[in-house]
């Protein structure tokens, strides 16, 4: 079954950029992907249905990456909810924090149509 | 670790030959496209010495530095470069491209800022994990700025720079085929070069505040409700809390000694401020005091204290368990027990053992034994109790030892400026200073 994916980024560009790049990797993703600015509006579309699989920026303004996945992971109710991280960002203890707090996987920019497939086909 | 300007300087621009190619290669393998990033040029002189090759518009992205480069440099987009990067990042056609880099104004460049911003963004990562594994005592770089317009109509603005700084400028040709090549160069204060001492790697953030002298806060022996004392052991985390603790002392110097002149003398005001004496041994706590008294337990962490601080609205907290005080918990204990890469400005540098931070628990962090007063005391106990042990916030406990109010020294100016407005009946508005 197609899953369902939410898109977390501040930036517009970034957005569309991730969007187009998990359509081009051929996975099998509902045609509807969500999108959110920022953590609390992430927090708010996962609230109005449901999300299989989210790609979450890390640098956003007001509620950022890392707190957004510790709020979520404070849901049981929304546990078998993917999250993979996706940024620019690339220190060791960066990336490991956050998966300690919950996330699934990490992505660094730059990112090709296979990266995107590797990480997500798990959760396919 | 190079030790000297020059040593620092020349590893940089080596480094910075190899992090804009990088760059190149990160935005090849993203949008599958052809990119090259040649350098044509290097170069010392000050901003008048870029205007050749940049005319009116522009884009600079700015890079806050920390480490062994320190402090902000820029890089700085030809108009062909505004509109090839941000265009190639949203996939516009190579016609609306080729458009834009011949006619494109301020306007449609301010539409794409966004993906510019983003540039910026793949620019800053390829070259952090460039100078991460090459240069030693590299820190981070972050992302500090995007300006796109007329560079040259206040420099100190767009470029951030002084106009006779002396700059190192390292310029390259870059191409994004099959578009025509564009300019771009790297401008670089001299003084980020300058060697920085070695920090030692518990260093607070840049903007933590030195120690200041010694404050006594809310720690001292309290008269009327001794609390309980905590294990020795438990007390230790309270050294975290030391770097917050001189703001509190620097906030505490004007307002106590003027609230403490006054309570000793209030002769002492100048004017016609004659009913306040009054009004200080007039009121009692009862009537100033707030009676919405927040509560945790002292279990709860520092992130249950900060919700409930933003829940509530308030900038104290007690301990205990509804009824009996255990301690109190103010908005800066929780700040200064919190790791300050949590603030978002730092996030691109927290681990997690920043966010671990947030686990510590409030009996390690409350002030305590609690100064107190009863429902009776008059605001010029009240006032001294503050003045002489520094807590900021006083619990009102009645007889049963029951907590049934708090005030703030806010709560008593507001008390005092609404007496004496009154008194005089001039009409003038009062407004509430904000609360804690
Ligand atoms: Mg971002």
């Amino acid at each position: 079954m197609a899953k369902s994916l939410l898109v977390v980024d501040d930036s517009a560009t970034m957005r569309k950029i991730i969007t187009r790049t998990v359509r081009k990797a051929g996975l099998s993703v509902d045609d509807d992907i969500k999108e959110a600015g920022d953590g609390n509006e992430a927090l708010t579309r996962l609230e109005e249905g449901n999300v299989d699989i989210i790609l979450c920026d890390i640098n956003m303004p007001g509620m950022g990456g890392l707190e957004f996945v510790k709020k979520v992971r404070e849901d049981p109710t929304k546990a078998s909810t993917k999250i993979i991280m996706i940024s620019t960002e690339s220190a060791d203890e960066l990336i490991d924090g956050v998966k300690a707090d919950g996330a699934d996987g990490y992505v660094t920019k730059p990112f090709t149509p296979e990266t995107i497939q590797k990480e997500l086909t798990p959760y396919m | 670790m190079p030790d000297t300007t020059e040593e620092i300087q020349s590893k940089v621009l080596d480094l910075t030959v190899e992090a804009f190619s990088t760059f190149a290669e990160d935005i090849e393998t993203m949008f599958d496209t052809e990119v090259t990033a040649q350098q044509s040029d290097i170069t010392e002189g000050t901003p008048d010495d870029l205007k050749d090759a940049y005319k009116k518009l522009a884009a600079v992205c700015s890079v806050t530095a920390e480490g062994a480069v320190n402090g902000e440099f820029h890089i700085i987009f030809d108009k062909d470069g505004v509109f090839t990067l941000p265009g190639t990042f949203v996939m516009q056609p190579e016609q609306v491209i080729l458009q834009n880099r011949k006619s494109g104004k301020q306007e449609e460049a301010q539409e794409i800022g966004d993906a510019l911003a983003e540039v910026g963004n793949l620019l800053v990562g390829a070259w952090d994990r460039i100078f991460r594994e090459e240069l030693e005592g590299h820190k981070h770089f972050v992302q500090s700025g995007t300006f796109i317009g007329n560079v040259w109509a206040n420099t100190e603005e767009s470029l951030r720079i002084k106009p006779d700084e002396e700059l190192s400028i390292l310029s390259f040709e870059m191409t994004v085929a099959p578009l025509p090549p564009f300019n771009c160069s790297v401008i670089y204060p001299k003084s980020v070069f300058e060697p920085v001492a070695e920090a030692p790697s518990e260093e607070a953030p840049p903007e933590a505040e030195a120690p200041a002298e010694e404050t006594p806060a809310e720690e001292t022996p309290a008269e009327e409700t001794p609390a309980e004392e905590a294990p020795a052991e438990e007390a230790v985390p309270q050294a975290e809390v030391s770097a917050e603790e001189p703001k509190e002392a620097q906030d505490k110097g004007p307002v106590t000694e003027a609230i403490s002149k006054m309570a000793e003398s209030p002769a002492y005001l100048p004017g016609d401020f004659s009913d306040v004496s009054g009004i200080l041994s007039g009121l009692k706590a009862k009537d100033v005091m707030r009676k919405q008294v927040s509560w945790a337990t002292a279990e709860a962490t520092v992130e249950d204290l900060v919700a409930k601080m933003q829940q509530d609205d308030t900038g104290y907290i007690m301990i205990g368990d509804g009824e009996k005080l255990q301690g109190i918990v103010s908005k800066s204990d929780v700040r200064g027990a919190m790791s300050p890469y949590l603030q978002s400005m730092f996030a691109k540098w927290r681990s997690s053992m920043d966010v671990a931070t947030l686990q510590i628990k409030s009996k390690w962090v409350m002030s305590r034994p609690v100064r107190t007063v009863t429902p009776e005391a008059s605001l010029q106990v009240i006032v001294q109790t503050m003045t002489e042990h520094g807590g900021r916030c006083t619990p009102v406990v009645d007889t049963a030892g029951k907590v049934v109010g708090t005030i703030t020294v806010f709560d008593v100016f507001y008390a005092l400026l609404n007496c004496s407005t009154a008194s005089q009946s001039a009409g003038r508005a009062v407004e509430a200073p904000p609360l804690a």
